[in-house]
């Protein structure tokens, strides 16, 4: 950051200064002539304000997970019945703290996979590589211009705005500490704020390797590329990447491509690594979401494994050497108790590996990385159908140890009755376990609790074999960023609620009934003309079903950033598109300024812009931080009902009139905009209730009647389908009778009267003082 | 089977459950002044047409409303002789938070809160909001799951004996009511 110090005119004993102007620290070529806003690069508390006004409205929700607070060696502290700790803590505070820190966590590992990516990127193309993300894309940092307040034109420039966000953390972790911050409010304003740099942290890494990789720059018509288990080319050798950041797996393919025998290895990945892959080269595979990393690996398939950092499982090197896969850990926060040969010599790496005295180690530069899982996957593969030992004899031997006990249903995270399926396997009967396999989160907690150790998931893998070799799907790539061309057409069909809505389906895949429902969701909104766009796992997920043509949703339906389409913007990071998409409507069709403009943007979005996500499977403390930066920009979230385990939801009372109250800025008036969005994040209990509380929350103060009309005929619709009857809370949303669908006004008049209902004014909205234009 | 969580890692604290035994239930139905039952969305037992129906009868034999989850709101839409709601269960424990919330009736909050039917994990944390932010109610778990965070629970049973004890349970508040 740089200081500016400015002496009008200084007269002393030493010296006699006149209009002395000087610049320390970095000097930034200042090229964008938009006004600064009132809070660039904001502190912990410089938005507090904005929060508590958000909080007040959507007032924190807490299902503490355990009764006591472990953080300190007065504990554990019993905080049932309103009692406080030795520190003075209640409950509520400190679900607070926790939420905090869950978010803190997610912050800091996209801040960390930020820094990673800058740092590689730097060093290989330099500080002055210009940030460039495609000809119809001026607004290529949304979210950075509109925290930081700056126009990064360069990767030295995105170096800046990390040292911000690290600090930033920085003091909101020291605020959880014990006899620092005590209440609630303020502990989820900081996590927010956490949310918030958070979000930002996305943005610089995304842009960094849209930029300085080949990934596509914010193409629809992203190539379609290959995803399941089953499309893994077994007769290759194989390496597989899990993970998060690119750098590794793209230096495999670098290495590949430099010898000429790119296509005759299988380069695949899990997790987001391998949504980055297939952006980076359409010859990687996608084997799919998080989920599938333990009954992959234990497949044996792999001949080496690449580790980068994040939704790891913490057993998978255990896992890779009981199948003789090789392991190679790269980034600093996954050690992994390994040796570190990041300085040995490549060959004696190699041999290492080779032979299995070392079957994993850590080495600390992508590009050695890269050019020994090659050589090591050369060396070992075609052994590998020696070194891999079918378990299925062993599996079925296992399966009849099965008494039925139950308490690997009782150890499931979701419930299932894995019992029942094992049990039944006694009799030959697989079917229940292939259904389980539909289900599954493969997270092992079953095996772990057996007490006949029955390798559960090896077994759920033997039941559903032929669905696994037959998993072949198409994702389209992910296009990154939302051209600004894109957002010129839609954004005033949005704003006015013409376009009914834009629903993100985000997050991890722990699921409550399988992927399925996540496909249901997507298509049930894009055959409505919402615009879909999905990330990360989710993204994945669509793509893991294929209609009775065959097709996944990829395939049936455009990339576009448009009504009636679906778009995968790509990995975790990439979501920084999707919130970045509601910041460039907010300026580029409403003309909005976004430098250091947090409030006036957030309060924009909240009003006027009918986005909201669908974080099906939540599982990670990222998508606890990404879902917290979303609110903060106004932005509904709603989580499956596992996400009920982040302890925390934000929630309107609809009923209460007097939080919904907002001035109307042509006159400066408080006028009551209905419960629109009704709540900011909110946990529901099944796929019906997802859709239609979407359906519901897309609705903004600001909707034009005809707008309010569309959002309201697929709620009605909606609402009828899914739960059978009409909508109880119509009254609540109907501002006037031009609000209502022309085909059924007469009825829905008819029910309006019976509550009781009188038209409302339809203001020019703002939770902003300083936003009313003129006052009367 | 045990007191023990359903969900064996299910532990929350000191403070858990009291046992609650299915022939005991309809003496404490009795005290019960403003009782609510909350349906959750478990199909296995909503879309069971013998359990809906003993829902149905323990409702209207207490007095009480339903709240039902909406993607099961369907199997009790056709109950014309008693209230139903259709509403998010964790919008409503949000309601149910407040001591001086109206209620379905204007009439005040509720004094008990009967869950059955519920996705374990999602209903244990509702309980556990409850618990915690609610002291002005009682909550009680009538599924076959020992759930820690209600005040008192049904201990974990099998499917076929919940089944029968529910039934046998519902017929005694029933028969006790008309008496």
């Amino acid at each position: 950051m740089t200081t500016k110090l400015s002496i009008n005119e200084l007269e002393s004993s030493f010296a006699k200064i006149k209009g002395l102007e000087l610049l320390i620290g970095k000097i930034v070529e200042e090229e964008w002539d938009e006004i600064v806003g009132p809070t660039p690069y904001p502190s912990i508390t410089d938005l507090r304000t904005w929060d508590h006004r958000l909080l007040q409205r959507y007032e924190p929700f807490y299902s503490p997970l355990c009764d006591m607070c472990c953080l300190c060696t007065f504990g554990k502290c019993d905080l049932t019945k309103g009692k406080k700790g030795s520190c003075g803590i209640d409950i509520r505070s400190q679900q607070g703290k926790i939420v905090l820190i869950a978010c803190l966590m997610g912050a800091a590992c996209h801040a960390t996979h930020a820094r990673h990516i800058v740092n590689y990127l730097i060093e290989k193309k330099g500080r002055d590589y210009p940030i460039h993300l495609g000809e119809e894309i001026e607004l290529e940092a949304p979210l950075i211009r509109l925290v930081a307040g700056i126009k990064p034109k360069k990767l030295g420039d995105l170096e800046e705005v990390l040292d911000y966000i690290e600090r930033q953390i920085t003091h909101l972790l020291s605020a959880t500490a014990t006899g620092q911050e005590e209440s609630y409010i303020d502990f989820e304003s900081k996590a927010l704020h956490a949310g918030m740099v958070d979000n930002v942290a996305l943005e610089v890494a995304d842009i960094a390797q849209i930029s300085a990789l080949r990934f596509p720059k914010g193409d629809p018509d992203a190539p379609l590329v290959d995803l399941g288990m089953g499309v893994i080319d077994k007769t290759k050798p194989v390496i597989l990447c899990v993970g998060h950041n690119v750098a590794p797996g793209s230096e495999v393919i670098n290495y590949l491509e430099k010898s000429g025998i790119y296509g005759s290895v299988e380069v695949a990945g899990i997790c987001c690594t391998a949504h980055d892959l297939t952006r980076y080269s359409t010859g990687a595979k996608i084997v799919g979401p998080l989920s599938r990393q333990l009954i992959f690996v234990r497949s044996g398939v792999a001949d080496v494994i690449i580790l980068d950092q994040e939704c790891i499982r913490t057993d998978i090197i255990d896992e890779a050497k009981k199948v003789g896969t090789r392991v190679i850990t790269t980034i600093d926060q996954v050690c992994a108790g390994l040796p570190d040969m990041t300085k040995s010599p490549i060959e004696s790496i190699i041999k290492e590996l080779v032979s299995g005295s070392v079957p994993a180690v850590l080495i600390h530069d992508p590009a050695k990385a890269g050019e020994v899982a090659v050589k090591v996957a050369l060396e070992i593969a075609p052994n590998r159908r020696a070194r891999i030992v079918s378990d299925e004899q062993e599996v079925l031997d296992a399966i009849l140890r099965c008494k039925d006990c139950g308490r690997c249903r009782r150890n499931c995270p979701i419930d299932l009755p894995i019992n029942e399926a094992v049990y039944a396997s006694h009799e030959k009967n697989f079917d229940l376990l292939a259904e389980i396999y539909n289900q599954c989160l493969l997270c092992g907690r079953c095996e772990s609790e057996c007490p006949e150790h029955i390798p559960i998931v090896s077994a759920i893998r033997v039941a559903a074999m032929e669905k696994i070799r037959n998993e072949k799907y198409k994702i389209r790539s992910g296009r990154g960023p939302i051209k600004d061309t894109e957002i010129r057409k839609v954004g005033r069909p949005i704003v006015m609620g013409e376009i009914p809505g834009v629903i993100a389906f985000v997050g991890c895949a722990n699921y409550p009934n399988g992927n399925k429902e996540l496909v249901e969701m997507a298509d049930e909104f894009a055959k409505r003309r919402y615009i879909v766009v999905a990330s990360g796992c989710a993204a994945m997920d669509i793509a893991r079903y294929k209609d009775e043509d065959g097709q996944t949703l990829y395939e049936k339906y455009a990339g576009d950033f448009d009504a009636g389409c679906i778009l995968n913007t790509g990995s975790c990071v990439s979501n920084a598109h999707i919130i970045g998409a509601a910041v460039k409507i907010a300026n580029i069709f409403a003309n909005r300024k976004l430098r250091g403009n947090f409030e006036e943007i957030a309060d924009y979005i909240l009003n006027r812009i009918g986005a909201v996500a669908i974080a099906w499977g939540a599982q990670h403390q990222k998508a606890a931080s990404i879902a917290t930066g979303a609110n903060r920009l106004g932005i509904p979230v709603i989580l499956g009902p596992q996400g009920v385990k982040y302890r925390r939801a934000y929630l309107g009372r609809a009923d209460k009139k007097e939080n919904w109250i907002v001035y109307n800025a042509r006159t400066g008036e408080k006028v009551y905009a209905g419960p629109a969005p009704e709540h900011l994040l909110y946990v529901t209990e099944s796929k019906e209730e997802a859709i239609v509380t979407a359906a519901r929350l897309v609705m903004r103060p600001n909707d034009t009647n005809k707008g309010r009309m569309i959002k309201l005929s697929h709620y009605i619709d909606l609402h009828q389908k899914l739960y059978g009857i009409l909508p109880e809370d119509l009254h609540l949303f109907v501002r006037t009778e031009a609000d209502l669908p022309l085909t059924m006004k007469d009825q829905l008049l008819k029910m309006l009267k019976k509550r009781g209902w009188e038209p409302m004014e339809l203001p020019d909205p703002t939770l902003l003082e300083r936003q009313i234009i003129r006052r009367e | 089977m045990s007191a023990t969580p359903w969900q064996i890692g299910d532990v929350p604290g000191p403070k858990q459950a009291h046992i609650l035994r299915p022939e005991v239930f309809p003496k404490i139905v009795k005290t019960l002044k403003r009782p609510l039952i909350v349906v959750g969305s478990r199909k296995e037992v909503s879309e069971d047409k013998d359990i809906a129906n003993n829902i149905v009868i323990m409702a209207k034999s207490m007095n009480s409303p339903l709240v039902v989850s909406p993607s099961v709101f369907k199997n009790f839409m056709k109950f014309k002789d008693v209230k139903v709601v259709c509403m998010g269960i964790e919008d409503l424990v949000n309601h149910l938070k407040e001591k001086e919330w109206k209620g379905f009736d204007d009439k005040g909050n509720y004094d008990s809160i009967l869950f059955v039917g519920g996705v374990y994990y999602f209903q244990s944390q509702m309980l556990s909001t409850l618990k915690h932010f609610a002291p002005h109610l009682k909550t009680f778990s009538m599924d076959r799951f020992y759930h820690p965070n209600a005040e008192f629970s049904f201990e974990n049973m099998s499917e076929v004996r919940w089944v029968q004890e529910f039934r046998g349970m519902v017929e005694t508040i029933k028969s006790s009511s008309v008496s």
